[in-house]
Formats: C-alpha cells, sequence, structure tokens
C-alpha cells in the first residue's frame, strides 16, 4: 500500500540524517531497521507545472524561463543524470501535496526569513521523492533581470537552490556570515546549497561550485563518477571522544575546490565524496555559520565547542577509491 | 646473466658491490663489451608546487575575495637508492639501464584562516620510481689512468605513489650531466662513480601549475666492471 507508506516533509529543513553522507549532506530517511536511506527520485525526467500567477516585475512566463534555465543547471553536470520536463501551467499552487510537482509563488508574509522553500512526499520504505514542491515567498520582491536586480531577490538563483533540495540535497555549510540585526548575513559562501542567500541582486548562485556538482553526482552519478573520482572517510574527535555535527573541508592542493562533509552518528564517522584524485587538506570546523535547524533536526545534538582544526597531514584521494581511517583531533574552545 | 629478472640482478649487483668493495683491485679498465654494475645513493632536488587559496565567493558589497585560508605546497629533496647496469659498446661509449627510488615528502603550509585556525604544515611521503635508459660517453686517459671522466644523457618513465598507494601519478623524464668514475688502485675492477646533473620531469596531471620541473641530482656510488 503506497498511499500508507508515504509521508509529507513539511520543508528541508526539517530533514536530518543519522548516518554518513558522502559529499555533502543529502535528505535523507531513517527506514526500517534504522537504515538511513538517501532521498532521491527515481525516474527522469521529473514533470515540474508552474503556478500561473503574476507577481510585481516577473510574470508567470519569465518565472517559469527562470525555474527552467535552473534546472538545467543541475542537469548540465557530466558526472551526475538528471532531468526535467516542463509540464506547463496550473493554477494550483505549490506545497499542496496534489501530487504534482508545483512551482509559484504564495505570499508568506508570516514567514518572514524564508524566501522559498521546497517540500516533498516520499515513501519512507525506500526514500523514494514521489513529489516536491517549491513554493517563493512573494512576500519579498524578486526580479529575473539578466545582470540582477541590486533591489531584488534573483529567481533563477534562489530556483538553483531549491532544486538541488528538490533533487535531494540538503544544505551546505561552505560559507561564512555575520549576524546582524534582523538575522545573518553571508560573507561568502561557496556553494549553492548554503542556507543562508546572498544579498539581494547577487546572481553569484546561478552557478555551481565544486561542492554542488560532488553532492548530485553523489546522489545521480554515471559510471565515469564512480570510477574517477574518490573520497576521504575518517572521524572527528575531541579527547578521543566522538564529535557529532562537526563540518569537514576537502580542499584540494591540485584545483583549489571545496568540497564539504559532516559528522553524522555517535562516531563522529565522516564520508566526502565526489573528490578529484590527488592531495587533500582537511579543516574541520564547528558548525556556527548558521541556525543548526537549517542542517539537523531538533533532537540532532550536535558540538560547537571546539577549534577550527587543520588535519596534520596531507590526504591523497584515489582514483575511484578511498582514503579511509582519516581522525581529526581537534580541541576544545 | 641468466635465470632471475632483471631487477633482481640489480639489486643484487648493488648488494654484492658494497659487500666487497673492499676487496683487492683487479687489473681491468672497461672495453668493448665489458659489462657495468652501479649501486649506491642518489640526491633529487625539491620544487615548489605553488600557493593556492581556499577562496569563498563574496557577496555583494564585500571587496575583494574572502579567504578561507591559504595553501603553499612543495615537494622537498629527497635522498634515495639507485642501481644501473650498463654495457661498453666501445671503450668510451656505454649504454645503461636503471631504476632510481627516492621518498620526497609533499608539505603543504596552511595558513591565515578566516576563523584563526592555527598554522600548520601538512604532509606526506611520496614513493618515486623512475626507470631510465643513458648514454655515456667516458673521456679516457687522465694522467694516471684510475680517472675517468664522463658525461651522461636519457630518458626515462617516472611513476609515484602517494602515502597507502592511493594515487599514481606517472610521465616521462629526461636527464644529463657529467661526473667522474675513479678506479680503485691503477686500472681496477672496481671503482667509485660520482655524478652531478639535471633531471627533468615533465608536467603531470598532478601539478597545479601544470610545470615542466628541472631538478638537480647528484649521485654518488660503487661501480663494477666484468
Amino acid at each position: 500500500m503506497l498511499r500508507g507508506r508515504r509521508v509529507v516533509l513539511a520543508i528541508v529543513a526539517a530533514c536530518a540524517l543519522t548516518a554518513p553522507a558522502a559529499a555533502y549532506l543529502k535528505l535523507g530517511t531513517v527506514v526500517v531497521g534504522g537504515r538511513t536511506q538517501s532521498l532521491r527520485w527515481r525516474e527522469f525526467p521529473v514533470g515540474y507545472f508552474v503556478t500561473n500567477t503574476d507577481v510585481p516585475r516577473v510574470s508567470a512566463q519569465q518565472f517559469q524561463a527562470a525555474v527552467t534555465r535552473a534546472f538545467n543547471t543541475w542537469h548540465a553536470v557530466e558526472m551526475a543524470e538528471t532531468s526535467s520536463r516542463f509540464a506547463g501551467f496550473v493554477a494550483a499552487t505549490p506545497m499542496r501535496g496534489d501530487g504534482a510537482n508545483v512551482l509559484g509563488f504564495l505570499n508568506r508574509p508570516d514567514q518572514e526569513r524564508t524566501l522559498a522553500a521546497t517540500s516533498f512526499t516520499v515513501d519512507e520504505t525506500t526514500g523514494q521523492i514521489l513529489e516536491s514542491d517549491i513554493f517563493f515567498n512573494s512576500a519579498f520582491t524578486w526580479s529575473t533581470a539578466e545582470a540582477g536586480d541590486a533591489n531584488h531577490y534573483d529567481v533563477e538563483s534562489i530556483a538553483v537552490h531549491e532544486i538541488g533540495h528538490l533533487l535531494g540535497l540538503s544544505h551546505s555549510a561552505i560559507g561564512e556570515t555575520e549576524l546582524q540585526p534582523g538575522g545573518r548575513r553571508v560573507i561568502g559562501a561557496e556553494s549553492v546549497m548554503f542556507p543562508v542567500a546572498f544579498s539581494r541582486g547577487n546572481i553569484a548562485d546561478r552557478s555551481l561550485k565544486a561542492d554542488d556538482i560532488a553532492g548530485i553526482s553523489d546522489l545521480y552519478g554515471t559510471r565515469a563518477f564512480t570510477r574517477d573520482f574518490g573520497s576521504i572517510s575518517g572521524r572527528v574527535t575531541k579527547n578521543g571522544r566522538a564529535v557529532k555535527g562537526a563540518h569537514v573541508v576537502a580542499f584540494s592542493t591540485q584545483s583549489g575546490k571545496l568540497v564539504g562533509g559532516f559528522t553524522l552518528n555517535d562516531n563522529g564517522d565522516f564520508v566526502i565524496a565526489g573528490l578529484q584524485p590527488g592531495p587533500h587538506i582537511l579543516r574541520a570546523e564547528p558548525l556556527d555559520d548558521g541556525d543548526l535547524t537549517s542542517f539537523f533536526d531538533d533532537d540532532f545534538e550536535v558540538d560547537v565547542d571546539f577549534r577550527v582544526t587543520f588535519y596534520e597531514r596531507v590526504v591523497a584521494v584515489p582514483r575511484g577509491g578511498g582514503a579511509n581511517d582519516v581522525e581529526i583531533k581537534v580541541t576544545p574552545k | 646473466m641468466s635465470a632471475p629478472t632483471r631487477a633482481s640482478a640489480l639489486l643484487l649487483a648493488t648488494a654484492a658491490s658494497v659487500l666487497v668493495a673492499a676487496a683487492p683491485a683487479f687489473a681491468q679498465t672497461p672495453t668493448a663489451g665489458s659489462w657495468e654494475f652501479t649501486g649506491g645513493i642518489v640526491y633529487v632536488g625539491g620544487f615548489d608546487v605553488g600557493n593556492l587559496t581556499a577562496e569563498l565567493t563574496p557577496n555583494t558589497g564585500a571587496t575583494g575575495d574572502v579567504t578561507l585560508f591559504e595553501t603553499d605546497s612543495r615537494v622537498k629533496p629527497a635522498a634515495g637508492l639507485l642501481a644501473k647496469i650498463g654495457i661498453f659498446l666501445t671503450p668510451a661509449f656505454a649504454l645503461e639501464g636503471g631504476l632510481r627510488y627516492t621518498r620526497p615528502v609533499f608539505e603543504t603550509d596552511v595558513s591565515d584562516d578566516f576563523e584563526n585556525a592555527e598554522d600548520l604544515t601538512a604532509t606526506e611521503t611520496l614513493s618515486q620510481y623512475l626507470f631510465d635508459a643513458t648514454a655515456v660517453w667516458h673521456f679516457r686517459g687522465s694522467g694516471t689512468g684510475r680517472t675517468m671522466p664522463f658525461v651522461y644523457g636519457g630518458g626515462g618513465y617516472w611513476r609515484e605513489l602517494h602515502e597507502g598507494n592511493a594515487l599514481v601519478d606517472d610521465g616521462l623524464e629526461f636527464h644529463g650531466g657529467g661526473g667522474v668514475k675513479w678506479w680503485f688502485g691503477g686500472s681496477a675492477r672496481w671503482g667509485f662513480r660520482a655524478q652531478g646533473g639535471f633531471s627533468v620531469r615533465e608536467a603531470s596531471e598532478s601539478d597545479p601549475e601544470k610545470k615542466r620541473r628541472v631538478l638537480p641530482e647528484a649521485s654518488g656510488s660503487l661501480v663494477w666492471v666484468f
């Protein structure tokens, strides 16, 4: 009974993993036996509808064109196999759980810090995504201007982020923020999936970064991805005990690319996949540049009481294999 | 030489040359058709791999790039072992084949962390193998007959393994230089060989700068002619 096994996940931030995820944070659901199953589409192309509603400065057609470009940005990743198909305009609004994938605007002034959100209907026994909607909050002002508009948020940039969720990715932590009145402001980020958006007018998130590409390739990778890329696995410890919720970034000393992962279980284990073969520097940091609920469930105990630490060894990633048994020892703040 | 493989033979020859280095000399200098075994130690220079910055895409209003941290990497000079076998085609001209093994350290300085992590030098030890072929021209006839200056040039194939044999890198190598062989007593079967020159390593995929590297090299070896 498929219907009985379905569960609607409200927004992506509500999802958490309890087992190591390779490269990145992938959305997951705990299935029978306590095992965590990544959320992913089993069939492509993903058909999607667009709500036939205009908002100031953005017509439904302009919105659909921007969303299609955002889908295509993900589909252009060579090492991943994804595809989508625009199915038409509809009157239906997103987030209704009606069996159709709908993207569109909703006016939600009550969610004053939410630019957009993605919802899912999944088969909780297999992790298969059955439906996903994305709403853009029209309480904010939007633009589809080719070069961006300094006074408004860029639809395409935010769509690339939300479609990353739709495809099964959660948030990345490769970014730095500062606290300001009214919330966090991004200083810099190197992943479209960073949970805090760039400022109005910024269109940098129209392009995927290495971390995003590693994440989507890890979910839907081709044979070439498995053959040509590698991984690093290990654990983070503090005074001999596991650190849970640490963010670990791998930096290629050949390409300068950054790919991140997290310690997600009681052993402090992490796996970072989708890495180019070659030497890497590892950096472990506490999750202090975003709300913890942007990454994990409320009941996921995250240890943020440690100093940013580099691993003392250069780690060589093999082609098509893994460099294992790394232990990053951190110290309390 | 028969049953043993070439590699085994080279190793045996190297070991034998060390064990009997102090043995009495024989009155023999290389002639056309002579074979020569060489075994010894080698020094190969290092090179700077360069600086690389872990950058974040800046938000609107930021001045310049946002640096997460900076790195500066290098391959350090290393000592290793070498073994060669050569044949004299004429009294002056010889062809050699050889194997060189070194263990250089790859190190990366990490600094200027955005969140003030302690600076650190991360390291790993590489295993480098060079399989080469070399032409050697000897200038015979010094005052005592005990010394033989020579020049050499050749090419080879290098293969590099990272720790745990995790990653294989390889490429072509070319080398050249000069040196001298000094025979123990008159014209002896045993001698010492010192040489210096350069080793040119073709650009490899693993080199972020994709540069041809020119490295100094020097070696000291025992030589046995038969």
